[in-house]
């Protein structure tokens, strides 16, 4: 619902002329959408003021058919006002990382998602519990070292948290602290993590935050901030449905940069944070810059090939993501253009089906398809589909020809072709 | 922030017409918005009170206002209390023997303490209460559950990791019958609402449990995206109840009666705290009182 109302919001600026009313109008629009998205009010009027300027100021430059510069105007003040990007750099051995966070935000997951992330790049990587509170959390961040080969040693075990520093100190080079869930407005709990960040002094103290909690977390992170010196932010729990609007207060109050957000459940579903996908995703525009890049990356190996080897680089891409429509639908164009997502789906179900069949083909039908007619029923047998689905895929593959030479080209694909080309039109 | 004379002048002076409504109403909508309300049910008690200004009055006072907006939200929650609550349990009790209650949630709002707690207060009125660990997935859940269950003195029922979460709940439930149980509370894993297979997987923990209550327990410091995550799992099972947990962390209300608002299913417990007796059956006045108390 909030994807396709931002997206009609887009849609509106990319298709027809933009009076002064309908910009007035489309700002109001703006502002309902940024607040669903967990903006706070005062953010989101500033955003919108300033939205105002910019625009007045380029229709005064640009009278007539000003839709580009409004765009553009857009993304600045988004990147303006949406968070920093800030890598975390190993440049002190031991680095010591320390993540801090309200409860149920997902910080013992992230903080082997985060060993995983430093083990990878060469690093002696270790875990340590500071969790004496929560039930079972040695437990849980132990199990999960153990899945990726990372020892994880809990405070209990030491005399003193000094103690296991020094201890942790001589022997790792990434030492990822995960503390108790907590209550920042709760002044015992406050000062607890105020002693742990003094006596540690680590080199990253990481607030970790959940893209679904809302504008009510500005009290915690306010508190928190005057008390704890933040350095950088990871946002979790993006791949749900939330907007991670509420983000932005964290920044904001912090002054600190974003470095990862988590995208999924699985310890390598951990992503450097990147500041341009993240006002796509909060407008509802998708990854865009993302699979453009894969798609970029795809068309370089297609150059010499033939069709069904392109086909099939593409299915594999599309197989990679997911699902066509995964791939698609953050895209403005596609609701814009009337294709539905059940189509999509089915799209899906295809291309699932003609992958099966050119793995089913032999040398020389990759090369002339056409000689698929002779052998239907054997393909279809090998492949699990039906002759119908063979026919089918021999209508795409005459198709896809016609699209060779653009691809290869590397012309753009007009939208009228790629409707033609999702509907599977001959 | 907010400008507070503004919203005193918006507020104490001036008329609301169905004209100026929306412009006039801003400013009393971001303290809404602060306290945590979702802009879905926001714009719905909007529609309600400009058909007010469009069929019944031709203005309203600042002062009124306030009463009104009130007035709406009293009208579209429902808060149940315990005793109604344990009531149904106690009828149900005598019929089938065994009551069987099912607990869902996004990842992180709480659900194992939350079960834990619900277990202990049923254990306090004299039921014999048994949780069946159903998050076979998350890391060290199975140990969490556990120590709960010894913590509040009720046993707990489980199979061990990566185990068809159904399979757990439905030998679960065969345990309480042989064993005399009276309630069992099938714990299942936090999940993404965006996850078809992971929805499938608690569809089907629903259909062999059969609950009688399923319970979805909602995070107070969520945004607007808990009325879409509370629209994503009542896809896949009926909710028949709502239990808020971290209140302590926000004590204003918001999301609870956004919730509410949105789903029409009663409010039963909202968590207060850490430990085992911090369950609270708070009532509609109170909630109330919470997030209108500086608007």
């Amino acid at each position: 619902m909030f994807e396709e109302r931002i997206r009609e919001f887009f849609g509106k600026f990319l298709r027809k002329y933009s009076t002064p009313e309908d910009i007035k109008e489309n700002l109001k629009e703006l502002r309902k959408i940024l607040l669903k998205a967990d903006v706070p009010p005062y953010i989101t009027n500033e955003i919108i003021e300033k939205l105002k300027e910019k625009i007045k100021k380029e229709l005064k430059d640009y009278p007539f058919d000003p839709k580009d510069k409004i765009i553009k105007a857009f993304y600045d003040v988004f990147l303006e006002y949406f968070g920093k990007e800030g890598k975390i750099s190993i440049k002190k051995k031991p680095t010591k990382i320390l993540l801090i966070g309200l409860l149920g935000v997902g910080k013992t997951t992230t903080a082997a998602k985060l060993a995983y992330f430093f083990k990878n790049r060469g690093y002696k990587v270790c875990l340590v519990n500071l969790d004496q509170k929560r039930k079972a959390s040695f437990e849980q961040l132990k199990q999960l070292g153990d899945k990726i080969g990372i020892i994880t040693y809990n405070i209990s075990d030491f005399p003193s948290l000094e103690k296991l520093d020094e201890f942790l100190g001589k022997k790792y080079e990434v030492i990822i602290y995960d503390t108790a869930g907590r209550n920042f407005i709760d002044d015992i709990m406050l000062t607890e993590i105020k002693e742990i960040e003094k006596s540690l002094n680590p080199n990253y103290s990481i607030l970790v935050t959940s893209a679904d909690h809302g504008i009510r977390i500005q009290e915690h992170i306010e508190k928190l901030s005057k008390h704890i010196p933040i350095n950088s932010i990871i946002i979790t729990k993006i791949d749900g449905s939330a907007k991670a609007g509420s983000a932005l207060i964290a920044s904001k109050l912090t002054n600190a940069p974003i470095s990862f957000i988590g995208v999924g459940e699985k310890i390598e579903d951990l992503e450097e944070f990147n500041l341009k996908r993240y006002v796509s995703r909060l407008l509802g525009l998708g990854d865009i810059t993302q699979i453009i890049k894969k798609f970029e990356k795809l068309s370089n190996k297609i150059v010499d090939k033939d069709i069904s080897h392109i086909i099939l680089e593409i299915l594999n891409v599309v197989e990679k993501e997911g699902s066509i429509s995964k791939i698609l639908s953050p895209f403005p164009f596609v609701p814009l253009m009337g294709i539905k997502k059940d189509q999509l789906k089915e799209v899906d179900t295809k291309l699932k089906k003609y992958k099966a069949i050119i793995l089913s083909l032999n040398k020389k039908e990759l090369r002339e398809p056409e000689l698929i007619k002779n052998r239907i029923n054997e393909i279809a047998y090998g492949a699990g589909v039906t002759k119908k689905d063979v026919l089918e895929f021999l209508n795409f593959y005459r198709m896809m020809k016609k699209f060779e030479n653009i691809m290869k080209g590397g012309k753009t694909i007009s939208k009228k072709d790629l409707y033609k080309l999702l509907r599977f039109k001959k | 922030m907010l400008n507070i004379s503004k919203i005193f002048k918006t507020l104490f002076g001036e008329k609301f017409t169905y004209d100026n409504f929306d412009e006039k109403f801003e400013y009393y909508e971001d303290i809404l918005i602060e306290n945590g309300l979702c802009m879905d049910v926001l714009e719905k008690i909007k529609k309600e009170i400009r058909n007010i200004l469009k069929f019944e009055k031709k203005w309203i006072s600042g002062e009124e206002i306030k009463r009104i907006v009130k007035n709406i939200i009293a009208g579209n929650i429902i808060v149940e209390l315990e005793e109604d609550f344990i009531k149904k349990l106690e009828e149900i009790r005598k019929k089938d023997k065994l009551v069987k209650i099912l607990i869902c949630g996004f990842n992180g709002s709480g659900k194992t303490t939350t079960v834990a707690k619900l277990g202990y207060l049923l254990k306090k009125k004299g039921y014999k209460v048994l949780l069946i660990a159903a998050d076979t997935f998350r890391a060290a859940s199975i140990e969490q559950i556990v120590k709960w269950g010894k913590e509040v003195g009720v046993d707990v029922f489980n199979m061990g990791y990566n185990i068809d979460p159904a399979a757990v709940a439905y030998k679960g439930i065969e345990y309480a019958k042989e064993n005399n149980y009276d309630v069992v509370i099938i714990d299942t894993g936090g999940r993404s609402h965006m996850k078809e297979d992971l929805m499938r997987e608690l569809n089907k923990v629903y259909r062999v449990s059969n609950p009688h209550f399923t319970i979805f327990v909602g995070d107070c410091l969520s945004g607007n995206d808990i009325v879409e995550q509370y629209d994503n799992f009542a896809k896949y099972l009926p909710i028949d109840y709502i239990i808020m947990a971290k209140f302590d962390l926000d004590k204003k209300g918001g999301s609870i009666i956004s919730i509410l608002f949105h789903s029409k299913k009663p409010l039963i417990y909202v968590g207060v705290g850490e430990s085992k007796e911090d369950l609270y059956n708070m009532s509609k006045e109170e909630l109330l009182k919470f997030i209108f108390e500086n608007v």
